[in-house]
């Protein structure tokens, strides 16, 4: 008896639900969320016929065992990433923002080292998720011989815990003590990131590559040039004066759509962009990051020789920069010299020039 | 994006309540068919309809997480992959309403050759694979789960965890809708003569509209579809070797921890909210040998401990306000699309 009791009760309280349901329209919401959600299910294989580029074919449901992306998390652990940037039509400094060398604890500019001498490395490391750490983040440390593709020797590595964008730690600091050779001279450094399962794995290479020189009518720079690819490349090199500019004002970002739709020339549709920047204003930062905006200031002139290098694989030969300022010129002046293989960015440099 | 798992929801085990649609659905059909031919007993068609209204909402209240019995919500766990199912595999119609992709784990550190006892004991973990309280206090059974793998004597207890499809929440919305002009169906049904005619054209109609809408919402929201899969932003875990119960990708798992009524008997993870892969994990926590309780308490202090505290970090509320902040609306890198809040001097 007391079990019909029981279902009787369960019961009345599914029909009152019920008829929740159909007099407070509940039935209506649902239904006009279910079309919603059925229309994004076929625009978003509509978007996914774009993708499948470069899958394996033999993928289907039963072999592959997919977890939908609102359930699978990946981290983005990144650094200011010179080569990606490049690839998304962006200037880039050499003077890394996210890598600082300190001497007994002051900062100090990767352009004046001194031989023989212990420095600290610092990298600071982004997470672009908001809900993915990476825990255990593997950050590895190397230096070159100043120039451009010159091969890396091994500093040491550290390993971080990355919190979530937002959170108390992010974003986090990864340290290496390194002493400087014993021969003078000017030395790139290059900090790597490593983490498998990562949301976009383009973005954990950045590297530090400055040179202060005094334009006493012109400052000169020598550096060499190297091709570390195993065939014989053509680079040409280019220069631009970009320097990051100030950040936007948060109340005048004019929105994605209203970008793109101001600048369509800046939209690049064939540039990949990985799906944890989708939501990014990539016109928005090619109109403000570009290297059309931050030519080399009027009245400035920048010798590059040669600007073109055929070099065999591993082949390294010195180019010269000449930098004159404009008549009057007080203060510094960055030029960055960028090496390209087509339209890929192999290295560079940024050259700091003191003038006054 | 579906974002199918927020429709589910277990039930604490005092609000369990075992499915009684079956019994109503006959009671109604009976009742339906009674009063049909019978003209019998008068308004008949009317309870018919009610009743219908009730199976269908019981049904849906029941796949909806009403056989759910939750042990914890939001739980994080740490296991190695033993076997990935994919959607639909070894089910046939109308079992195949149910869309989830599933896959069991063998709980981290432990090894597939462990027993359950060994598994069990594990003070950290173990619980999740435990006969518990709640469901043996309603005297619904306990067998566990467990994968044969075939150079193993024994079977691996694993944790089974799904991560839900949207078809049965779909399926119910079309089902619930449609169950209210059925009932009036039924209804009409019960007028002698005009009524029987009527009610047949009634029927017809809201059979085909049932029919064609619960159709295409059906093959609409498989999620075992190629293209979901194909979804640059899908994970691929990789499964255990099916002979040795060797390798498989170590995952954390969150989502909540309940006894599922509609299966056997056992614990899983359901819905499965948070699927991440642990790459980084050491080699000696990826149970080639059975785990020591040393090893378990240096796991705990060096896996579990720290990503279960990071990956609970997004489910707090400053956290998740500071994410919201103008210095973190940055999508590429500070440098490039960062924002600055104006600094107003009075």
């Amino acid at each position: 008896m007391e079990a019909f009791s029981r279902r009787i009760g369960a019961l009345s309280r599914v029909f009152w639900s019920a008829l929740k349901y159909l007099v407070l329209f509940h039935w209506l919401r649902e239904l006009v969320e279910l079309i919603h959600d059925l229309i994004g299910i076929f625009r978003r294989r509509k978007d996914l016929e774009e993708h499948r580029r470069g899958r394996d074919p033999r993928c289907l449901p039963k072999r592959c065992g997919g977890i939908s992306p609102d359930v699978y998390r990946r981290a983005d652990p990144l650094i200011y990433s010179q080569r990606y940037l490049r690839e998304q039509g962006l200037a880039v400094t050499w003077d890394n923002p996210d890598i600082q060398l300190y001497r007994n604890g002051v900062a100090v500019s990767s352009s004046s080292l001194e031989a023989g001498t212990e420095y600290e490395i610092r990298a600071q490391i982004w997470n672009n998720s908001t809900d993915a750490p990476a825990v255990g983040l593997e950050v590895e440390f190397f230096f070159h011989d100043f120039g451009i593709g010159t091969a890396p020797i091994v500093i040491g590595s550290d390993v971080v815990t990355l919190p979530v964008k937002g959170a108390p730690g992010h974003p986090a600091f990864a340290r290496s003590m390194w002493t400087t050779p014993n021969t003078p001279g000017h030395y790139c450094l290059k900090v790597q990131l490593n983490w498998a399962d990562d949301a976009n794995p383009r973005n954990n290479l950045g590297q530090e590559n400055t040179n202060v020189g005094t334009a006493s009518s012109p400052a000169v720079f020598r550096f060499p040039v190297r091709n570390d690819s195993a065939v014989r490349r053509l680079l040409r090199l280019t220069v631009d004066a970009y320097v990051p500019p100030e950040p936007i004002d948060c109340r005048q970002r004019p929105g994605k759509k209203r970008s793109d739709r101001e600048h369509p020339e800046l939209v690049l549709s064939k540039a990949f962009i990985p799906a944890s920047e989708q939501a990014a204003d990539w016109t928005l930062a090619r109109l403000r990051h570009g290297p059309d905006a931050h030519p080399v200031p009027p009245g400035w002139i920048v010798e590059v020789n040669p600007n073109e290098l055929e070099l065999s694989a591993y082949e390294a030969r010195d180019i010269d920069v000449s930098v004159t300022p404009p008549d009057g010129f007080l203060g510094q002046q960055a030029i960055n010299v960028n090496a390209m293989h087509g339209t890929d960015l192999v290295g560079g440099v940024t050259l700091l020039v003191d003038a006054g | 994006m579906a974002d199918c798992q927020k429709h589910y929801h277990c039930v604490p085990v005092s609000e369990y309540r075992p499915l009684a649609a079956a019994t109503v659905a006959l009671a109604a059909v009976i009742i339906g068919v009674i009063t049909g031919v019978f003209s019998v007993p008068p308004g008949g068609g009317i309870v018919a309809g009610i009743l219908w209204i009730l199976a269908v909402f019981d049904l849906c209240r029941y796949l909806h997480g009403g056989k759910l019995i939750c042990h914890a919500l939001n739980v994080c766990v740490i296991g190695r992959v033993a076997e990935l199912i994919p959607v639909g595999a070894d089910k046939s119609f109308p079992d195949t309403m149910d869309d989830d992709f599933t896959f069991n784990i063998v709980l981290s550190p432990h090894s597939s050759e462990e027993t359950l006892s060994d598994v069990a004991a594990d003070p950290n973990q173990g619980r999740f694979i435990s006969r518990q309280a709640g469901p043996d206090s309603l005297g619904l059974g306990y067998e566990g789960v467990s994968v044969k793998f075939t150079d193993l004597e024994r079977e691996t207890e694993v944790l089974h965890c799904e991560v839900k499809g949207c078809r049965v929440h779909d399926v119910c919305i079309v089902l619930k809708v449609m169950s209210f002009p059925t009932a009036a169906a039924a209804a009409i049904c019960s007028i002698p003569v005009i009524g029987w005619a009527a009610c047949l054209i009634a029927l017809a109609i809201v059979a085909v509209i049932t029919l064609i809408a619960g159709g295409i919402v059906w093959a609409a929201t498989h999620n075992g579809d190629l293209n979901d899969v194909l979804d640059p932003n899908s994970g691929f875990p990789g499964e255990a070797n099916p002979e040795t119960g060797l390798g498989g990708d170590i995952v954390l798992v969150r989502g909540d921890w309940v006894y599922d009524a509609g299966h056997e008997g056992w614990n899983e993870i359901h819905p499965v909210r948070y699927v991440q892969r642990l790459d980084n994990v050491p080699a000696e926590f990826h149970g080639a040998a059975p785990a020591t309780p040393e090893l378990v308490e240096r796991f705990k202090r060096e896996v579990l401990d720290p990503w279960c505290f990071e990956v609970g970090r997004t489910d707090d509320p400053l956290v998740i306000e500071a994410q919201g902040e103008p210095e973190n609306s940055w999508h590429i890198h500070p440098s490039i699309d960062g924002c600055q809040e104006p600094v107003i001097v009075e």
